[in-house]
């Protein structure tokens, strides 16, 4: 009794157990590349700290060694280990982080790089020797014994490769050399990157913590490795959720498809339910049987979405790195480990997606009378739902989208749209008897038949259309979404870049110009202005990753001819010197224009006033920009990491670089740009981080098109008696087909139609909502119409002919019509 | 534009030179043309690219149990020093080992620790015996020494009083260590040293102790006699108040290279002891379970006219100091016994009795022997892993 019925219409059934398998597989996949990405992230950290309690660092700057000293001999530490990282750059300009370390001290922590030789740590003290990691041997093609010349602080060095030591962050390849060595060839004597401590028995990281914290230099952090992992995990949680809530959206469409086959196989075997009643089976056994058949298309669905999903997990783990192209976590090939409790949680969520899409053709059928469902015509419709649980559900929606988010993640913005969704399930059946009745009143015959077709059973043809609205509305919400905030990009990038050239000191993202080269350059003829641009970070948020520090040339007076303002407070002359903080910034810190913060620069710190927010994509993380001029008086740095040059008008901006790469010839390391060039890079950077957001479009699509297939296919079905009796009327054939044309691009373009606005009001509460509240980044509602009209068009299209198809392949038997009875 | 971005106000340090620059090495060497001198022979000698300081002894707790202790801080010399101003630069390594015996434990208690000199974290004075790595340290202070030594283990506090004069080694302090005269060490002893103070064992409360120790401190800049592979060391309180030192360096067979010996009469006579003077037989001997290593740790003694025997505190007296030298040894406390009777008390060092040479540390520095790595460096019994130095050079 449970599966005979699907057997009868395996295609049906396939589609619906394809629809599971591929909302498991998708939201499977995106979970473990998530959990994967942080699980990397955090154990890569928790593993190179060693045996370590509690790490000190100052992100984006460095400790003096003395603070090294402090420690290692502070009350409570048993063991301190320092280390210096630096870059080494590669033949070609790739970056090899490289890790100065103590062997001695970092042996004792038990910390993975100072493996190569275990109490005989001498051969790292001849400063060109270095141990590099298996991943970097394999990058590099090297052995241990070969040499590598690497460019320390820009004056390329000979090393020779004296071991290799297992990949401390899987997949990361990185060297290890001597911290003296560090110090020395990088020119960073007396600085330190960080100290790894292991208390002694019985003393706390809290309790160490408490003690120390307020005697650290400014900006500088102690934390135990976990919360550093936890950090950087935190980063990145707002996207986690918002990939994660997309994915189950696939689920729900999923569950949809699964509603319509069985809504349709519940009614047609409706009479056969009702003969099993009068022999004697009860309701709840009657129900259970239904629920049984959910049970049928989901299990195998599952079994198959959550090998599927691993599998495409991993090949997407190979092929784009934990980051999904999104630039959260390092761009390493990982590999994916076992996650059975994230295989189960969508395995059941994969189960409930098929019950809860049984649940309500079950409880129908269970609860209509007996003698209603054994007269004739009963599989034909019930008394269809009433409209009101849909009302009430849009309500909640706009109650739901005006809750204030939790711990960064817009909670109230993704049940609103869930409640969406649900309601358009109830107020569909409306929508369709409305079309019907709005339809104007033609003598035609086939037209009135069309029109009270779908005045009389809304219900059915919503159920066919339940999945093709839920799966367009995505697609619309998303393409509106995606298409406000490229948009808002590609305007920011346009209002910012106004120079003529670009020029980035290497892709290192800290690598600086060498001395007098700024100063060379500005000064070239042809030059009309030049401007300098130096990038660092700073810890300047307590629990949260650092953010970008930008000194520049600013006029102070005029912010907004070099930043996109949004917010300025009044000048203050006499107050300290101003700052303006990217709206992410301000987002995460709440701070306000006018208000006095301290930046951590130097031993004690600054004080500065916030001048105003801007507008800022470029840094996830949030950034503060600081004159230049202010950062000099500071910190003595003269160096650039950018320089944007203006030319005189009439000079040709090609023969002007053939003329810098003449009087440079260090400058193939360098990266020069035009504005449109950076335009072009970065837009591209933006479709690739949406990547993963196609990808659930695509497949929200093909889910929708199996759903209206499938309703269509089972609708038609149910029909045959109604067709033969038209055809016994004198309907021709093509009369028939003619009726169901008109049918399906009605129904189609109510489905659209519906969809576009369901689509559109999640888009408005994915860039009003979720993306403010998740990212702290506003954007301009930009709607893409041409795009929508052709994704509308296409989807009515691939619709109708769907309904058609599988119209087609029922009638073509036709003969048998009258006869059969099933 | 260009004007303000001249010149630089903190300038970067310097880079230094495409070929690194060294510091020229210094030639020293042990001769009796440059005999041992005090107070200097206290304090540290950089030059010398070896140099220890060790103190053993036994102490009673207060429950009148007997215990063995143990310090040692070693300090090398890198054989290449580069003119780096870097304050991590490791011109001089220092090592720190710390044991613990109570026969009621069975085995040794160990802490090491390992630094390199520099930013006070670890070094030694040259003008008095003070070298420290961390809170662990070994400092003269006015007639006496003072030790201290936390570990998660074991820790000590000890207050030490010189009760006779030092006792050099050999004729100008200078210690023979084989038949070429290069091979040799500034060696001087203090011997019946007074202890007092307190111990923790494991995580046990804080406990009095008092007992007698015994000081080495040796320099030096010479191999380890050719062909030979480790010593056997001891260095005895004696209980009429004389002191007793022997030591013979052996060869991977066990055949005997060179042997040695001083003997401080009770009247404060010393009388060197020819190779000839002295015969060391051991009577059983012990395998460690976890090295694997078998030492001779009983032994019948003859040296000049004393006649005796040396029996263990217990058997299990092996230090596996592969955290910082690397290097595996039995160093334990010993008790010399005539005709039932206890003559002595002191400690016993028996090293090279691991496995043979390990070509390669690691497996995979072996394809670059020559640069990183020298000979020394590889033989995993030195207690030095130290290149053209002598190692230990038996005290």
């Amino acid at each position: 009794m449970v599966w005979r019925p699907l057997l009868a219409h395996p295609a049906a059934s396939f589609l619906a157990i394809l629809g599971v398998a591929l909302g498991v597989a998708l939201g499977l996949a995106i979970a473990l590349i998530n959990v994967q990405a942080v699980q990397d992230v955090s154990s890569g950290l928790r593993r190179l700290a060693g045996e370590a309690d509690l790490v000190l660092s100052r992100p984006g700057t460095h400790l003096g060694d003395r603070w090294y000293a402090r420690l290692a001999l502070a009350r409570g530490v048993a063991v301190a280990a320092p280390q210096l990282l630096v870059d080494g750059i590669l033949p070609g300009g790739r970056v090899l982080p490289v890790w100065g370390i103590d062997t001695l001290q970092s042996a004792a922590l038990g910390q993975p790089m100072a493996l190569p030789a275990p109490g005989h740590p001498f051969g790292l003290f001849d400063p060109l020797n270095l141990v590099l990691d298996r991943s970097a041997l394999r990058l590099l093609h090297l052995h241990p014994g070969d040499t590598l010349v690497l460019q320390a602080a820009g004056v390329p060095r000979r090393f020779t490769i004296i071991a290799a030591m297992p990949d401390p962050v899987p997949g990361k390849a990185l060297a290890v050399l001597d911290i003296a060595a560090a110090q020395w060839l990088w020119g960073k004597e007396g600085k330190i990157s960080q100290v790894a401590l292991r208390l002694e028995n019985g003393v706390t990281p809290e309790r160490f913590r408490s003690r120390w914290l307020a005697h650290l230099p400014p900006g500088a952090t102690l934390r135990t490795p976990r919360e550093e992992g936890s950090v950087s995990a935190r980063a990145s949680l707002a996207y986690r959720a918002n990939l994660l809530v997309l994915s189950l959206v696939a689920l729900f469409t999923g569950s949809f498809l699964v509603y319509t086959t069985l809504s349709f196989t519940a009614i047609r075997q409706r009479r056969s339910l009702a003969i099993l009643r009068v022999l004697g089976l009860r309701k709840r056994e009657i129900f259970l049987a239904v629920l049984a058949q959910g049970l049928f298309l989901g299990v195998p669905g599952v079994l198959a979405g959550v090998p599927l999903g691993i599998l495409a997990a991993r090949a997407a783990l190979a092929k784009m790195g934990a980051n999904l192209g999104a630039g959260y976590f390092p761009d390493t090939g990982t590999a994916l480990s076992p996650h059975p409790w994230l295989w189960s949680i969508f395995a059941l969520a994969g189960v409930g997606a098929a019950l809860s899409g049984t649940a309500w053709p079950a409880w129908e059928s269970r609860k209509l009378p007996i003698v209603h469902l054994l007269g004739p015509g009963s599989e034909e419709e019930g008394k269809e739902g009433h409209p009101l649980p849909g009302f009430l559900l849009l309500a909640l929606s706009g109650g739901m989208a005006e809750l204030p988010p939790i711990h960064g993640i817009a909670y109230g913005a993704y049940f609103s749209i869930t409640a969406l969704l649900l309601a358009v399930l109830f107020l569909l059946p409306l929508g369709v008897r409305l079309s019907g009745r709005l339809a104007p009143r033609m003598e035609f015959p086939l037209f009135r038949l069309l029109a009270d077709q779908l005045q009389g059973s809304p219900g059915r043809a919503s159920r066919s259309l339940a999945a093709i609205v839920v799966a367009f509305s995505l697609i619309v919400a998303m393409a509106v979404m995606v298409g406000s905030f490229r948009d808002s990009v590609a305007d920011w990038l346009r209002d910012i870049l106004h120079a003529d050239i670009y020029l980035q000191a290497g892709s290192g993202g800290q690598r600086l110009f060498p001395p007098e080269a700024a100063a060379r350059l500005c000064s070239l003829p042809g030059v009309r202005r030049c401007s300098l641009l130096r990038r660092s970070v700073l810890q300047l948020l307590p629990h949260r990753p650092p953010v970008v520090l930008l000194a520049r040339s600013i006029n102070p007076q005029q912010p907004d001819k070099t930043l996109q303002m949004q917010d300025t407070a009044s000048p203050d002359p006499t107050g300290p010197p101003p700052v303006w903080i990217s709206e992410i910034l301000a987002g995460i810190s709440h701070w306000k224009p006018g208000q006095t913060i301290v930046l951590p620069i130097g031993p004690k710190g600054h004080k500065v006033r916030i001048a105003g927010i801007y507008r800022d994509y470029a840094y996830q993380q949030g950034a503060v920009t600081l004159p230049f001029s202010v950062y000099r008086r500071w910190t003595g740095h003269r160096r650039a990491n950018g320089i944007a040059l203006w030319l005189r008008p009439g000079v040709p901006v090609t023969r002007f670089l053939e003329r810098v790469r003449q009087q440079f010839p260090h400058s193939t390391g360098w990266q020069i740009a035009t504005p449109g060039e950076i335009r072009q890079q970065s837009l591209k950077i933006f479709d690739r981080s949406f990547a993963a957001t196609y990808a659930l479009e695509a497949v929200a699509i093909i889910i929708g098109l199996l759903g209206v297939s499938n309703g269509f296919g089972a609708q038609v079905l149910l029909r045959r008696q109604e067709f033969a009796l038209l055809r016994c009327l004198g309907l021709r054939r093509r009369d028939i087909r003619h009726l169901l044309l008109g049918e399906a691009i009605v129904l189609s373009i109510l489905g659209v139609l519906a969809g576009l606005a369901v689509g559109l009001a999640i888009a408005l509460l994915l860039i009003d909502r979720v993306n403010p509240q998740s990212f702290h980044w506003q954007m301009q509602i930009h709607m893409p119409w041409a795009e929508l009209l052709l994704l509308a068009l296409a989807l009515t299209s691939a619709s109708t002919l769907t309904i058609l198809w599988s119209a087609r392949s029922i009638l073509a038997h036709d003969a048998e019509l009258l006869h059969d009875d099933s | 534009m260009g004007i303000w971005i001249q010149g630089n106000a903190i300038a970067a340090a310097p880079l230094p030179p495409e070929t690194l620059p060294r510091l020229p090495s210094p030639a020293v060497a042990v001769q009796s043309s440059s005999p041992m001198q005090f107070p200097n022979a206290y304090g540290s000698h950089p030059r010398f690219p070896l140099e220890w300081w060790y103190i053993t002894g036994w102490l009673k707790d207060s429950g009148g149990h007997s215990l063995g202790f143990q310090l040692t801080f070693f300090r090398l010399r890198m054989p290449k020093i580069w003119a780096n101003p870097s304050a991590f630069n490791p011109r001089q390594i220092y090592f720190a080992q710390a044991a613990l015996g109570d026969p009621r434990i069975g085995h040794l208690l160990t802490a090491q620790r390992a630094a390199r000199g520099g930013l006070g974290l670890a070094g030694a004075n040259r003008d008095t015996s003070r070298v420290w790595i961390d809170h662990w340290q070994l400092r003269q202070k006015g007639q006496g020494y003072t030790v201290s030594v936390n570990a998660r283990r074991l820790a000590y506090r000890l207050h030490i009083s010189v009760i006779q004069p030092p006792l050099p080694e050999g004729p100008d302090g200078i210690s023979q260590k084989g038949p070429n005269p290069r091979n040799a060490s500034y060696y001087y002893s203090l011997p019946h040293l007074l202890v007092n103070g307190k111990i923790r064992i494991r995580n046990h409360p804080w406990q009095q102790v008092s007992g007698q120790a015994w000081l080495d401190h040796e320099w030096s800049s010479s191999y380890l006699p050719a062909g030979a592979v480790g010593w056997d060391w001891t260095g005895l309180n004696l209980q009429n108040g004389g002191a007793l030192m022997l030591f013979r360096m052996r060869r991977a067979n066990g055949s005997l290279v060179w042997q040695a010996g001083t003997w401080r009469h009770a009247n404060g006579k010393v009388q060197y002891l020819p190779g000839s003077a002295i015969t060391m037989q051991p009577l059983r001997s012990w395998q460690s379970p976890e090295s694997g290593n078998r030492y001779p740790t009983a032994w019948k003694i003859r040296a000049g006219s004393l006649d005796f025997t040396l029996h263990p505190l217990m058997e299990n007296q092996e230090f596996r100091a592969i955290q910082s030298t690397g290097s595996i040894y039995w160093e334990g406390a010993v008790a010399a016994m005539k005709s039932g009777h206890r003559i002595g008390s002191g400690y016993l060092e028996l090293t090279g009795y691991g496995a043979r040479l390990h070509m390669g540390i690691g497996g995979t520095i072996a394809s670059r022997p020559t640069r990183q790595y020298q000979p020394g460096f590889r033989n995993k019994q030195n207690i030095i892993p130290q290149p053209g130095v002598t190692e230990k050079a038996a005290p």
